[in-house]
Formats: structure tokens, sequence, C-alpha cells
């Protein structure tokens, strides 16, 4: 789909072939700088090319930091994959380390998906999604 | 004699070679991620219940009244249980307690376990009645905070099989209620569905 969005977003682009992920990785930081606001690592390229992240946005909802990823699907055909959100405070530290298990999606043939997470307390200032086929 | 005592060390060589190979063969146990997606049946499972609880809690804390409430104060809940309509045997108390925990680190709610009050009332006796705790020192009766809220819910499913095919939905309704009032003031469902089809070899 619109693939020139994606390359918008993307602040630094790694590849790590058998990185324990083994997909996209997404850092959004709203309440930073918004020049180093996001953060994109691709861990798997041959996903990467059927697979992208449309749009990222968050917002802070009674103290807690909302957040919302789109992925889109580039090809026909329907793809399993999973997603991970983590969650970091001021100083990167990782909060609630654990707490979000990796969740199921499906994501139909050229098709988007809104993937959504809440916070789980107001240290939160920097949000982290995974996403992988389904293994 | 020297040549019974070659067999018999060849014997035992062989029986250590085999029980070794055997113990070899045996099951591998190894650590995996109590996070990852699970899959292993259709039946009820772990990610299952923690799509269910993330689902509730997101939904819970960022619901507008409730912020509005939470906003200002931590308010009391109490959880009951979540009643199991399906027909596995699910254990319901573990996605209560995964929403409790999780609401209760979040920092906006507070809540009284219902499950302890026996234990409570017996060691407040103990220490208000037995004349062995400093009445000076010991924990007072009768000023605990009473719930505002109380957390309940329901887990039902449709199961439908074919003779290559099991399709099941799970559906988990949490709900809110003032207990003052007796309104609802939240309720949010998670829908999940989980199919399983047969492959070509029945592997």
């Amino acid at each position: 789909m619109n693939r020139g969005y994606a390359a918008g977003l993307l602040a630094v682009v790694l590849t790590a072939a058998g990185c324990a992920t083994s997909g996209i990785e997404a850092t959004g930081k709203p309440m930073g700088d918004p020049k180093y606001a996001k953060h994109l690592v691709i861990h798997n390229e041959s996903l990467a090319d059927k697979i992208i992240i449309t749009d990222m946005h968050s917002r802070v909802t009674g103290g807690l930091l909302e957040a919302e990823v789109v992925l889109t699907n580039q090809t026909s055909t329907d793809k399993a994959m999973q997603y991970q959100f983590s969650w970091f405070d001021k100083d990167n530290f990782e909060v609630e380390q654990g707490s979000r298990g990796w969740a199921p999606v499906t994501l139909f043939g050229n098709a988007n998906v809104s993937l959504k997470a809440v916070a789980p307390n107001a240290s939160v200032t920097t949000y982290k999604v995974n996403v992988r086929e389904q293994q | 004699m020297k040549q019974t005592m070659k067999s018999v060390g060849s014997i035992f060589a062989v029986s250590v070679l085999a029980v070794t190979l055997a113990g070899c063969a045996g099951n591998k146990v190894k650590y995996g991620d109590a996070g990852a997606v699970e899959t292993t049946t259709t039946d009820f499972g772990s990610t299952d219940l923690q799509q269910m609880a993330e689902k509730m809690v997101d939904s819970l804390l960022t619901f507008p009244p409730i912020v509005e409430v939470t906003g200002k104060r931590r308010p009391v809940m109490f959880v009951d249980t979540i009643k199991n309509k399906t027909t596995e045997h699910i254990d319901t108390e573990s996605i209560t307690d995964t929403v409790s925990s999780r609401l209760l680190r979040s920092g906006k709610f507070r809540f009284v376990d219902m499950t302890k009050v026996a234990a409570v009332k017996e060691q407040l006796e103990y220490q208000t009645e037995s004349g062995m705790v400093n009445p000076a020192a010991a924990t007072q009766m009768g000023k605990q905070i009473g719930a505002e809220f109380m957390l309940y819910g329901n887990l039902s499913s449709i199961v439908k099989k074919s003779s290559d095919s099991k399709d099941v939905y799970y559906k988990f309704t949490m709900k809110l209620m003032n207990l003052e009032t007796g309104i609802l003031e939240w309720s949010d469902e998670k829908e999940i569905r989980k199919t399983k089809e047969k492959s070509l070899f029945g592997m």
C-alpha cells in the first residue's frame, strides 16, 4: 500500500537476521523529542516487504499512555501474525516486564488492522510493539 | 573362566549403553515463554486468558466515566466470581486474579479480598479478644473500608464440530456495578474464535 509512509516512520533500520523476535519492532515516544519520536527496527526483511506499519499514534487517558499501531498487509493473502506491546519509563527501564503476552491477530489480504494497548501504569513514557509471523 | 568374565563384561557394557541411549530417547524438558501464543488445542488456554484480561483492563482504565472517577480518588472494588457457562472446566478465578492484579498495579483502584474475610476475622479476634496482644498495638475491628464497586462477569462458549473441523467461540463479559446505586458503570466483551482443521493425513 503506502510504503512511503512507512519509510517516513523509519528513523533507523537495522537488519538483524536470527534475532529473538524475527519480526518488526517499532518504538513510539510521544512525550519525547518528535525527531526521535518513532523508531522502527526490521529483523525480518522478507516480512517487512509484506507487512508494514502504516501509522503509530498515542494519547494519554487518565494519566495512562494509550497506543495504537496500524498494520497493513501488502499481499492479497491472509497472514496470521502475533504482536506484543512493551512499556518503558522515562529512564528507559521496562515497566511491568512480561505483563503482556504475544497476542494473535489475523491480517486479511490488502487490509489494515489496528493494534491497541494501554500502559500498565502512569510511569510509562515510551512503548514498543513487536510484530512477527505466527510460529 | 577368563572367557566368562569377558562375556559378563560385554553384557554389562551393552546394558550401560542401552540404559544411556534409552535415557537420551526420553522426554526433554525446557522452559518456554509464558507469554507465547499457545495453540496446542482449541480448549481454553493461557493466550485466551491473557487476551481477555488485557482487553478488560485496557477498556476499564480508559472508559471516560471511570477515568473521571479514578482521576479524583482510588475507588475500592471487590471481585465477584466469573460464571463459567462453557462446557469446559476453566479456573475463572485465575482470570479475575489477573484482572484485579493489573487494575491494582495501575494505581487506579484498590481492592478488598472477600476470599480472606474468615482469616482476617480470626486474626482480628485473636488480637482483640485473646488477651495475648497489647491493646495499644492491636489492629482495631470495625475500621475496614467497604467496597464501592463490584466487578463480575460471565464466560460462555459455542462449540461446533464436523468430521474434519472444530470451531470454538468464546465470549467473556465483565461488568462493574456501583453497589450503592445498583447502576452498571461499565461493561465490555471480548470475543475469541479458535478453529481446528484436520490435516490431509490426519496428523
